[in-house]
């Protein structure tokens, strides 16, 4: 590309396409180690980082704590433009800010629902001020939110867990298929999408739905995570299986997550985890704002043991040392479960991975697979009427098909169609689950790659046996009595010596 | 002074603080009572509906105290006291305990003094919480000269007003004002209060983990803690306008009436009918009347112009023609002879006399 480097500014992304491949490397070696004190790069950063330094549209699948932020953060401080990054939860969004925040970036807001109107029309005013702006799908539908990140000129356009373009797009959040619009929209920004899991659909959708520009280079990692031993535990009754997570809990070496599929059974363990001496607490959608805060940096200062979690604990969750996930429930695919799975053991070290399974478990993913469509009867509802009330998700999915102009027939194909690939994704879960072999292979056949020899630190499917302590993982740790300080100790530790009298 | 940039979130509706012993200690056993009334007083709702009826039940004292309350949560503790058959619906909805249990008024009110629970209809709750939560935050790493940290997820409004107050200066160290405070307290209830703050290397304990470590139950503790809000909000109230602590609660407070009741019931103290006022202030003629209404009922007695709003013949009249529970009175019988604000006025006059 031709540029005129008077009306190009020094740090203008269009320059460094002139630069040699050398140069981009010690660039981003150099801002590496000035903006996070690293010298070396996790496998897959530096080609992701190297396809942005050339201009070129990047897709990087990068296995979970492998620093999908990190590429973005520095992409955008070689770029010197502002960064647009769309993010699925607001609770991540929070977690995003506030951890720019604690590395010393102030720059950094999050355009949300959790604003007021007022509140927002002030933010999108002055949008200039800041380096990092995270918003969510639905929020660029809107209009004034569009106009002010066009006047700001979007340097870098992150598509953050970018799988859910396709594990929710279609039926849960349709914003999210309006992204390859919005991208149009701000002109077609330098585009990343990061993330951990996506296998050969999922990344068609993705480079779909995003138009990403035809030189677009694709980063892919396996999804592997060797460190992570994989274990199926199957059960005859529910009781039995409640007994096991008891022993299992007690008997391993934590910090760990337990998931589960409903707020309140994740509640009720909490309690009862802490009844048998172990710090337990639960964290999910349905908790106050400063409860969700306490839990999330009590467990980041290693004060609490184990979280017992719904879905909604995990994304931007960045502890190295979580030794084990346990799902008390199952999950509805295997693209979430290794999304789960992959927040223990960041720092390499052995962890382990346990799916419990007792009969009727898998009638719940089943279930809520067919629930969570809209009915025909919906459907016809909604298209007959010329101004329909879209209160429930459904109505509300529903409605924005047809504002999209699709035709009822149309929809109903797509739902039906999406309802099949609902019900094969469980059908390899459980497969999964099933697997009289080796688990990772199986694991791993789904996204395509092959697996390591099988060993003994690899898994213990359902029908054998696994002992925590040859894979190092027994709780070896006494089991602390929890007394709660007294006021002014507390208040010592919260104020230095200096502060308070 | 080091500005603090947070990013907004939503005070999500907490939920676990309305437990079935809570319900059960607002019901009575020989007045059936609305859950919608009592629902709807615990979050805040100021009509003239809610606030009569939580009058009549005695229940004014508890408005606003638990603004999160879900109708789930709420329902959930009705059917649980069902399901034990200690109350029972009747045909309109109504609550009536009828077992012989023990009252549990005077727990709930050793837990969240009535002089306490009071105030909460004068305080934005959420805000009180979230700026103070932030500023002990803020206050707490900079004391250990912490520069980077993950801070407390609050509402826009609340970070600004934090920001505001960190750069304005203090005639003494919120610690200390917050130590003074805690003195006033039981040592329990200041250790409860602590235990909940959030600052350097103290991520502060969920009411969950409180209430197994205490060994009281949560929704306990909520109302123990709820009850030391309001016990702060008194203590800096009376600490000078130049105080750190008194500046952070202070925007927090806000009158018991709006203001449009007030000038409403300032046309009645000056001598307008309520004709004029609703002409004056182009209000239509019920808002007036609603205005007074809610006015009659928020204020304690001497504060509200009844003479001006009520004959003794308006009154008299009632009483003889009415059953004998103001409970049972019903304006359809009255309407030829008497307007719905007379008629409601009376009640809430004898109401406060204690009928």
């Amino acid at each position: 590309m031709a540029v005129d480097p008077t009306h190009v500014k020094q740090n203008d992304p269009r320059l460094k396409l002139k630069q040699s491949d050398v140069d981009f490397a010690r660039e981003r070696q150099a801002a590496l180690r000035t903006h996070f004190g690293f010298s070396d790069f996790h496998p897959g950063q530096a080609a992701a980082l190297d396809g942005l330094q050339h201009g070129r549209d990047v897709l990087a699948v990068l296995p979970t704590g492998s620093g999908k932020t990190l590429v973005y953060e520095l992409a955008t401080y070689l770029l010197n433009r502002p960064c647009l990054v769309v993010s699925p939860l607001l609770s991540l969004m929070q977690d995003q800010v506030g951890r720019l925040n604690q590395r010393g970036e102030r720059r950094a807001v999050a355009i949300n629902s959790m604003m007021t109107p007022p509140e927002r029309m002030q933010a999108l005013q002055r949008l200039d001020q800041f380096r990092f702006i995270f918003t969510s799908p639905e929020m660029l539908l809107n209009n004034d939110v569009i106009q002010a990140l066009r006047r700001l000129q979007i340097g870098l356009l992150v598509i953050d867990e970018a799988h859910c373009i396709s594990t929710w797009g279609p039926d849960f959040r349709p914003a999210y298929r309006s992204l390859g619009t919005v991208r149009e929209a701000l002109g077609e920004p330098l585009t990343l999408a990061v993330t951990a899991t996506a296998d050969h659909q999922v990344q068609t959708d993705i480079e779909k739905v995003l138009q990403l520009s035809a030189n677009h280079a694709v980063v892919r990692q396996s999804v592997d995570r060797t460190n992570i031993f994989l274990n199926v535990m199957r059960f005859t009754s529910r009781k039995q299986k409640n007994e096991a997570l008891l022993t299992l809990v007690e008997s391993s070496k934590k910090p760990g997550i337990i998931y589960f599929s409903s707020k309140k059974q994740a509640d009720e363990w909490a309690q009862r985890f802490q009844v048998a001496g172990i710090n337990a607490a639960s964290y999910h959608a349905g908790l106050e704002a400063t409860t969700r805060f306490s839990v999330q940096q009590q467990f980041m200062l290693d004060r609490l043991q184990v979280v017992c979690a719904t879905s909604a604990f995990g994304m931007g969750i960045d502890k190295a040392d979580i030794r084990f996930v346990i799902h008390y429930h199952m999950p509805s695919n295997l693209l979430d479960y290794v999304q789960e799975i992959g927040r223990a053991g960041r720092d390499g070290q052995q962890s382990i991975a346990t799916l419990l399974v007792a009969p009727g478990d898998a009638q719940l993913p089943a279930d809520l697979a067919d629930l969570q469509l809209p009915d025909k009867a919906t459907i016809g509802r909604v298209y007959a009427e010329h101004q329909p009330v879209l209160q429930s998700d459904p109505e509300r999915l529903v409605g924005y098909y047809k504002e999209h102009g699709y035709g009822m027939d149309e929809l109903i194909e797509l739902l039906a169609k999406r309802l099949q690939s609902r019900r094969l994704a469980l059908r390899k879960l459980m497969q999964y689950i099933d697997e009289p072999d080796c688990l990772r292979k199986n694991l791993l056949a789904a996204f395509d790659e092959s697996a390591p020899s099988h060993d003994d630190h690899c898994c213990a499917n359902s029908a054998t046996t696994m002992t925590l302590s040859s894979l190092d993982l027994a709780d070896d740790e006494p089991r602390v009595n929890l007394q709660l300080p007294d006021w002014q100790t507390q208040m010592r530790q919260l104020f230095s010596e200096k502060f308070i009298n | 002074m080091r500005s603090v940039k947070l990013t907004p979130t939503r005070f999500s509706a907490g939920g676990y603080a309305v437990d079935s012993e809570f319900l059960y200690a607002l019901l009575s056993t020989t007045q059936t009572r609305r859950p919608k009334v009592i629902f709807n007083c615990l979050r805040g709702v100021k009509t003239v509906s809610i606030l009569y009826w939580s009058l009549r039940y005695g229940l004014l004292s508890w408005l606003n105290t638990v603004p999160t309350v879900s109708w789930e949560e709420f329902t959930n503790a009705i059917e649980t006291l069902k399901n034990a058959g200690r109350i029972v619906e009747n045909d309109d909805d109504q609550l009536l305990i009828v077992d012989d249990g023990q009252s549990q008024v005077e727990l709930v009110t050793q837990l969240y003094p009535e002089n306490l629970r009071e105030r909460a209809s004068e305080v934005h709750q959420r805000q009180l919480i979230e700026t103070t939560l932030l500023a002990i935050q803020a206050t707490s790493q900079q004391s250990y000269q912490a520069m980077q940290y993950f801070p407390l997820s609050v509402t826009e409004q609340a970070r600004k007003q934090v920001r505001r107050w960190f750069r304005q200066p203090q005639q003494q160290p919120l610690s200390q004002a917050i130590t003074n405070w805690l003195q006033t307290l039981s040592a329990a209830d200041a250790q409860l209060f602590v235990s909940q703050l959030v600052g350097h290397e103290h991520p502060g304990l969920t009411f969950t983990q409180l209430a197994s470590q205490l060994d009281q139950p949560e929704w306990q503790l909520r109302l123990r803690q709820a009850a030391n809000w309001m016990s702060l909000v008194n203590f800096a109230e009376q600490l000078p306008p130049q105080d750190g602590l008194h500046a952070l609660i202070k925007p927090q407070l806000h009158d018991r009436l709006s203001k449009s009741v007030r000038d409403t019931l300032a046309g009645v103290l000056q001598g307008y009918s309520r004709e004029a006022i609703s002409s004056r202030r182009r209000l239509k003629f019920s808002t007036v009347s609603e205005h007074l209404l809610t006015a009659a009922i928020l204020l304690p007695m001497e504060d509200f112009p009844y003479q001006k709003c009520l004959t003794q013949t308006d009154i008299k009249s009632l009483l003889a023609s009415e059953p004998a529970n103001i409970d049972d009175w019903d304006f359809n019988q009255q309407e030829a002879v008497t307007d719905y604000f007379t008629f409601r006025l009376v009640q809430i006059w004898e109401t406060k006399n204690g009928r």
